[in-house]
């Protein structure tokens, strides 16, 4: 059985579902926004989740997709504090989950991207680049490293999704002072999302002149990567201990393989055909046994 | 240098500081200071320029911290009076962040690693607490005698809660636990139990609780047995608080 667990109105999982279902592959939603009968039941033998009065015992759950949302104000207080208390005892379910059990992805490797430098520390382990960065509260730092640079980026440092910004010499950069913030060489090139799903690889070029493609219009086109790349894909996947990742990558007009960030719970749907290819790949992988050792 | 990380809301770790040589305390309101500058990337790997911050309004160099207590586990929205309402989840998100980069580039100089999900150190999940300790779980109940406790090295304090202290049995479960995840300090929510009950784990506190002066004293000790003076620093004093 594999186990889903968010809102049904989320595509990326709901495409999983679609595919398990179409596939007569056995599954449980635990849907967020219907979740009356669900608890997470702490035995002197770890975390049992019960379902509309039922154990869903661990050893018949071959995997658990997790793409929770945060509700927020959308539930009265009352339930905010048990869809909470809920949230919190499923990740410490699925995190104990045994390693027969595929996770996608385990809670904490799941937090790796909270820090994006943190996580550049791995990516530039791996082999990826990684370009000049400045973490500073001090506006003559950003702006020597503006001037620098000639043209920097800045984004966030944490988890929060922000629009990316390019920001040259000049630039009024007084509000540093106020929060830590990073600032990046700008990296002239050409944008790539890789989706990794266990060993799979899902490769698509991107075509933008915006510096967010997410926030500017974009094309899409099916690619490979040379297959180094690929296989630092798969290394860095597998050390940040993630089933599933979004890297965004950019090949570098210096010839260089830059990676911006690991997404560890990627929003794949834009990028998978009408065939789903993604969302079969990761369905086949939450039903394939064990995880890889 | 020892810095002593924790939210300026928290009176344990002001005194902590205060009864302390050489220590400075380094709060979120430092991070809203001109002043930092860290380098990441390729240019990180120079070892020329060590990183600027920071602590108690003054600026440092982070090749002059000896060592990093921490008794934050994030940076809070409340923690940030001093920015736009509007604001404050994304700069204590962003804080914490940045610290959490910061705190990895310092390596063996945190006396508890942080992890991604604290500050302070790791954050597994309870049953997994338990299981180092081999203590049952409350699990979501609410504890009948509960007493929080702060482990640090091999002793254990009580610095809140009623009732009888806990056994010395009780104290090496917990000391067991904080060993098999090479924590030297943290704090935990234990259910003493009634007569017939036995004692179990309520939780594991996101950071350490620095309440009371044995702790304190405790942390300052545990800092200067263990962890490697920098060449030419002097031998700390202890100071009248």
């Amino acid at each position: 059985m594999i186990v889903l667990h968010g809102l049904r109105t989320d595509t990326p999982l709901d495409d999983v579902r679609r595919v398990l279902a179409d596939r007569g592959t056995p599954y449980l939603f635990v849907d967020q926004a219907a979740c009356a009968d669900t608890v997470v039941r702490h035995t002197d033998d770890g975390l049992v989740l019960v379902v509309a009065g039922r154990e869903v015992p661990v050893g018949e759950v071959r995997g658990i997709y997790l793409r929770p949302y945060d509700l927020g104000d959308a539930v009265d207080a009352v339930e905010r504090v048990r869809l909470g208390r809920l949230a919190l005892d499923l990740r410490e379910w699925a995190e104990t989950a045994p390693p027969s059990v595929r996770v996608v992805n385990r809670p904490s490797a799941g937090l790796s991207n909270h820090s994006k430098p943190r996580q550049s520390r791995v990516i530039d382990a791996i082999g990826f680049a990684v370009p000049e960065t400045l973490l500073t509260t001090d506006p003559d730092a950003a702006a020597a490293f503006v001037a620098q640079h000639g043209r920097a980026i800045v984004k966030s440092i944490g988890g929060t999704r922000s629009i990316v910004r390019t920001v040259v010499p000049d630039d009024e950069l007084s509000a540093v002072r106020w929060c830590p913030t990073q600032l990046q060489r700008f990296v002239p090139g050409t944008e790539y999302r890789v989706h990794v799903v266990g060993e799979r690889l899902f490769t698509h070029r991107i075509r933008t002149e915006a510096v967010d493609y997410r926030y500017g219009g974009f094309g899409l086109e099916p690619d490979d990567l040379p297959e180094a790349v690929a296989q630092r894909c798969r290394a860095l996947t597998a050390a940040l201990g993630l089933e599933l990742a979004g890297i965004d990558l950019r090949f570098g007009d210096d010839g260089r393989w830059y990676c911006w960030e690991v997404n560890t719970s990627p929003a794949y749907t834009c990028f998978d055909g009408g065939d789903r290819v993604i969302a079969t790949a990761l369905a086949e992988h939450l039903a394939s046994g064990p995880v890889r050792g | 240098m020892i810095l002593v990380l924790a939210s300026q809301r928290d009176p344990g770790a002001a005194a902590l500081v205060a009864g302390w040589a050489g220590a400075r305390l380094l709060t979120p309101a430092d991070l809203s200071l001109p002043g930092w500058t860290l380098v990441a990337g390729p240019s990180s790997r120079t070892g020329r320029a060590p990183g600027r911050g920071i602590a108690d309004g003054e600026g440092f160099t982070d090749d002059g911290v000896r060592c990093l207590v921490s008794l934050l586990a994030g940076v809070e929205p409340g923690d940030l009076s001093w920015i736009a309402e509007e604001h404050r989840d994304y700069v204590a998100t962003e804080m914490t962040a940045f610290l959490g980069h910061w705190l990895a580039t310092l390596e063996g100089r945190c006396l508890v690693a942080p992890s991604h999900a604290s500050l302070a150190g790791p954050r597994p999940p309870t049953a997994v607490w338990a299981a180092a300790a081999d203590l049952p779980m409350t699990g979501g109940a609410q504890p009948v005698t509960p007493a929080v406790v702060t482990v640090v090295g091999g002793e254990v304090f009580r610095v809140a809660g009623e009732g009888p202290a806990p056994s010395s049995e009780v104290r090496r479960h917990l000391v067991r636990m904080a060993v098999s995840h090479g924590v030297p300090l943290l704090s935990a929510v234990v259910d003493l139990g009634g007569r017939d009950a036995l004692p179990r784990l309520h939780a594991v506190l996101p950071a350490p609780l620095a309440r009371t002066e044995p702790v304190r004293a405790a942390i300052r000790q545990l800092v200067d047995r263990t962890v490697p003076r920098l060449v030419g620093e002097p031998v700390r004093e202890e100071v009248a608080s």
